[in-house]
């Protein structure tokens, strides 16, 4: 994996930012649990499609447990770093824009518009800028995916 | 055998089939590089173009694409943290660190040197054990893959930096995730809260959301300069003789286990690479520098999988059952051409059989070539500011996972995984061995469940027959092992609290 | 050789151009939806169509894989599609099957859909490893003399190659155990293994095998016996008379579209199969090439979702 610059031995010791982690996979396999208990289990000769997923759910809840207890005795590191709140919301942005556009405007439009918006999530981008820059990479993803590839897509709206 | 292969290289060596041998490997490494246009795209994209060629010229075009993909999808994963495909990821796990470190250009000519050795001693494989191989893998049943990827998922919790039991729940956490969609064994849906989840969460998706999008997310702010090395000659990019020494038992050591896992029909290549990775890191001195860019953690995944590419041809091509979408493919395109394969292709078409494969040797060697000289062009991508590179990743991860099924969930999904993946990170927890528990999961309960229904539910098939007791052996071995170093390893974290926490803390 | 490949990369190349204008039917790309994964039978015919067709009509016709829970995630697509004939399907047996097999189908398979024709029709091979059976008359005994010990692979539960089986089951009064792989070539290679004792599926699976001397063929499904394998004994002659599985594949739209659109459509398939490259394709992969008018199919996938309701009922079979 990739380094962890922020990573700060030590760190706030919030119990319930260290509780987290734990609680989540123990709702997570909860979850599971509850929605497979409407498939049918089968016998172990003829398992039906609720079987792995009760198993899968309860070394889920087991493992989320585990952590919950070591993480609270805190021999773990937490991790610190500022939430990137501006490139979440507008690289969420894009990505929601492309699925918008795509098949009702076609891929050119969604590209340009997506490229747009995924630029803002950097604040060095003066507007000219980021038409100039989005117009570039929508011709060269034209030319790569529609020109090169022959991918099957719609390239302006039917 | 010698002889045999000397009569593939004669038709292969023919310049309009070695031409098919170059247009196909170009191609595969050209769509590798592209993550989320697989190889399954291109080739059925191909296939039709393939009416027009004889019988040898298309398996050896198709099989190139598939190949070649092999190395190009090592590119995006060390340069942009973009993987494809579940081999591709594990290269992301050294390569990218090592790109983040400056050292991109290093980190690809290792890969493209490790693949280079990791096929030919593939093909190598194929030319002198293809039938005994094949032999061999009628031998894996249900019970035999049951194990086989139940130990893969103990593998899972060892291919982490962190805590072993936060990685094995992200295994779990990926097994669960395999599970949406319709059950292979009785077609009924679980987990579809919309239609559009009836096929399954994909592949795609899942990686390139957890790695790629999560890691824009994470840089997309920066304003630094990335390190990039800007003069690049070879000399500069090669590995020294200490490096080059230190990567040939792992080049051969993953290279073995790819040649093995390649040859099962299904598994295979899949595995492969994680397991050489695991293993790498489970039989090293220095643990505690794999995910930070350490050479062994590249090259023997990366000699692995292609292993296993070349040796994935084993079941194709000796018994006529394909073992992927990919084989399944290849052999349509042969039956379209009036070729069906079965045990009998080697006898009765020693020409397609013998040129297919010294076609990996020759697309093997032309793939080295044309790798080097591109070095410098994808190293020179990074010299880019990655605030004006990254719009066009988030890009071509849109248009890749759409284009891979058209899919508008798909893409949404992988916006989710980003997220996902980008607040995992924050509470430690890995996105490796969740992908890897997503493409083991429906096998273990697939093979499961089979062996149940085969055996009348019983348990001790699993230690009755041969192989499967060896694995079981192996996999309590491994377990056992990784128990007991992390206590150690715990004691140790407890021993340090005050000062610092240890690689591992269960 | 070059020029060859340049001659056919056109065809890639036309999948990406889109006509932005055009008087008459068909004035922009056609999806052709398949049920299966790549690399399938049922894909493979799909681009061997696919190519003609896109010649014939004039706009490429692209193949576009939905898979899912036996051809059902792609049978659902195309009934919700627009009926304007730019979504055609390739339909398969399972569309019967499927109708027997599902409680509820968010589509209904007969009245939501426009049969266009079908492609080719081919017959299941019972199939076990070299030697292990003299013939058909003797799995059949050993299964009766010991029931629930012989094991049937096949390519999925509620595929036509499972139902098969259990129509076998029913009609011999023999009792197996049905073992589900993920497609035909696992089933095989299971049998080549030894994991299980049977294997019922297609003609493509077989042949290969039986050329090499791994798999005896013990009988063919059909009413009658296969053209290409005159020697394998038809089920229906020797244990289970009247005994009658063909599967197929076939075109369809969904229901509503303009008929003249749907006869444009029928035209160039019929073109197509008749096109003596294609049906000698068609021919190898184990199909008979089998042009027929909409009616003519309506009316068989009618009687196929009677015969296998039946199947399902009487199996015991659960439904979905």
């Amino acid at each position: 994996m990739n380094t962890l610059e922020g990573e700060k031995p030590g760190g706030d010791r919030n119990v319930w930012r260290q509780a987290i982690s734990g609680t989540v996979l123990v709702g997570f396999g909860l979850a599971i649990l509850m929605i497979s208990w409407n498939y049918s289990a089968g016998s172990l000769t003829q398992m039906g499609p609720g079987f792995m997923p009760r198993v899968i759910a309860v070394a889920l809840v087991a493992m989320g447990l585990g952590i919950l207890v070591s993480d609270l005795r805190g021999t773990a590191q937490s991790y610190d770093e500022p939430i990137h709140w501006r490139a979440l919301i507008f690289v969420s942005a894009a990505v929601l824009i492309f699925v918008t556009l795509v098949e009702p405007a076609g891929l050119v439009p969604a590209m340009f518009c997506a490229v747009a918006a995924s630029k803002l999530a950097n604040s060095r981008a003066g507007l000219l800028s980021i038409v100039i820059y989005s117009a570039a990479v929508t011709l060269a993803g034209y030319f790569l995916f529609i020109v090169a590839l022959g991918l099957p897509l719609t390239v302006f709206g039917r | 055998m010698i002889d045999q292969f000397i009569l593939g290289l004669s038709v292969v060596l023919q310049p309009e089939v070695l031409m098919y041998a170059f247009f196909g490997v170009f191609l595969g490494q050209v769509i590798g590089v592209l993550p989320g246009v697989g190889a399954i795209t291109a080739i059925s994209l191909l296939l039709p173009v393939t009416f027009y060629l004889d019988p040898t010229s298309s398996v050896i075009l198709l099989a190139g694409i598939y190949y070649g993909s092999q190395y190009g999808g090592a590119i995006a994963s060390i340069l942009l943290n973009l993987p494809g495909t579940p081999s591709s990821v594990v290269t992301c796990l050294e390569g990218y660190p090592l790109a983040r470190d400056g050292r991109a250009g290093f980190a690809l000519l290792v890969t493209a040197l490790s693949s280079f050795v990791g096929s030919m001693i593939g093909v190598a494989v194929v030319v002198m054990a293809a039938i005994p191989m094949a032999t061999f893998a009628l031998k894996f049943g249900a019970p035999e893959y049951t194990m086989l990827v139940a130990i893969g998922l103990v593998a899972a919790s060892l291919i982490s930096s962190g805590s072993h039991l936060r990685a094995f729940s992200m295994a779990l956490v990926g097994i669960a995730l395999g599970m949406v969609g319709s059950d292979a064994s009785t077609g009924q849906y679980r987990f579809v809260a919309t239609d559009a989840l009836a096929d399954g969460i994909s592949l795609v998706s899942l990686a390139m959301g957890l790695f790629g999008l999560s890691e824009i997310i994470r840089n997309a702010a920066s304003h630094e300069p990335r390190k990039t090395q800007i003069k690049l000659t070879l000399r500069d990019i090669f590995p020294n003789r200490a490096e080059l020494r230190s990567m040939v038992k792992p080049v051969g050591r993953g290279a073995t286990i790819g040649a093995f896992f390649g040859a099962l029909p299904g598994t295979g290549a899949a595995i492969a690479s994680f397991m050489a990775y695991a293993f790498e890191r489970r039989i090293s001195r220095t643990p505690e520098k794999f995910g930070k860019g350490h050479l062994p953690g590249l090259c023997a995944p990366e000699a692995s999988n292609n292993s296993a590419a070349q040796t994935s041809f084993i079941p194709t091509l000796t018994l006529g059952v394909p073992g992927d979408a990919v084989m399944a493919l290849i052999i349509g395109a042969l039956i379209l051409n009036g070729i069906v394969p079965g045990p009998r292709l080697i006898i009765d078409e020693p020409e397609l059989f013998w040129g297919v494969i010294a076609s990996f040797f020759v697309g093997n060697i032309i793939l080295l070539v044309i790798n080097i000289p591109l070095i410098g062009v994808w190293v020179r991508l990074l010299s880019i500011p990655y605030y004006r590179l990254y719009p066009a990743i988030v890009l071509l991860i849109c248009v890749g996972v759409y284009s891979h099924r058209s899919s508008i969930t798909d893409v949404v999904l992988t916006l989710v995984f980003g997220i996902v993946g980008y607040v995992m990170r924050r509470y430690r927890f890995e996105p490796a061995p969740l992908l890897l528990g997503f493409v083991l999961g429906p096998m273990l309960e697939e093979n499961f469940r089979r062996t149940m229904l085969l055996y009348g539910g019983d348990f001790s098939v699993f230690v009755t027959r041969p192989i499967s007791a060896t694995l079981v052996f192996c996999g309590a071995a491994l377990l056992a092992f990784t128990i007991g170093s992390a206590i150690v390893s715990h004691r140790k974290a407890l021993k340090d609290k005050n000062t610092q926490g240890g690689p591992y803390s269960v | 050789m070059l020029k060859k490949l340049m001659l056919a990369l056109p065809v890639v190349a036309m999948m990406s151009g889109t006509a932005f204008a055009a008087d008459t039917y068909p004035e922009r790309s056609i999806r052709f939806i398949i049920g299966f994964g790549a690399g399938g039978n049922a894909d493979t015919v799909a681009r061997l169509l696919a190519e003609p067709m896109s010649k014939d009509l004039g706009q490429p016709v692209v193949v576009e894989s939905k898979p899912g829970a036996g051809g059902n995630v792609a049978s659902d697509f195309v009934s919700k599609s627009d009926p304007d004939g730019y979504t055609i399907q390739l339909m398969v047996g399972g569309h019967a099957v499927s109708a027997a097999l599902y409680n509820s189908q968010p589509f209904d398979p007969l009245a939501d859909f426009t049969f266009l024709s079908t492609i080719g029709q081919f017959p299941f091979f019972v199939a076990a490893q070299a030697g292990a059976y003299e013939n058909i008359e003797d799995l059949i005994a050993k299964a009766k003399a010991a029931p629930g010990t012989i094991k049937i692979g096949h390519s999925g539960v509620g595929s036509t190659q499972n139902l098969t089986g259990e129509l076998l089951d029913l009609e011999t009064g023999a009792d197996f155990i049905h073992v589900p792989y993920k497609g035909g070539a696992a089933a095989a290679t299971a049998l080549l293994g030894g994991e299980v004792d049977v294997v019922i599926d297609t003609g493509t699976i077989m042949t290969p095998q039986q050329d090499a001397g791994k798999f005896d063929i013990l009988a063919v499904s059909s009413k009658e016996r296969w053209p290409d394998k005159p020697d394998v004994p038809t089920l229906a002659e020797t244990v289970a008379p009247g005994f009658d599985v063909v599967s197929w594949t076939g075109v369809g739209m969904p229901a509503g579209v303009d008929s003249a659109i749907a006869d444009k459509v029928r035209a160039s398939v019929h073109a197509a199969i008749a096109d003596p490259d294609v049906a000698a394709r068609i021919e190898k992969l184990g199909a008979k090439p089998s042009p027929m008018s909409g009616e003519e199919m309506r009316t068989m996938v009618e009687q196929q979702i009677e015969t296998w309701k039946k199947v399902v009922e009487s199996a015991g079979i659960e439904k979905r």
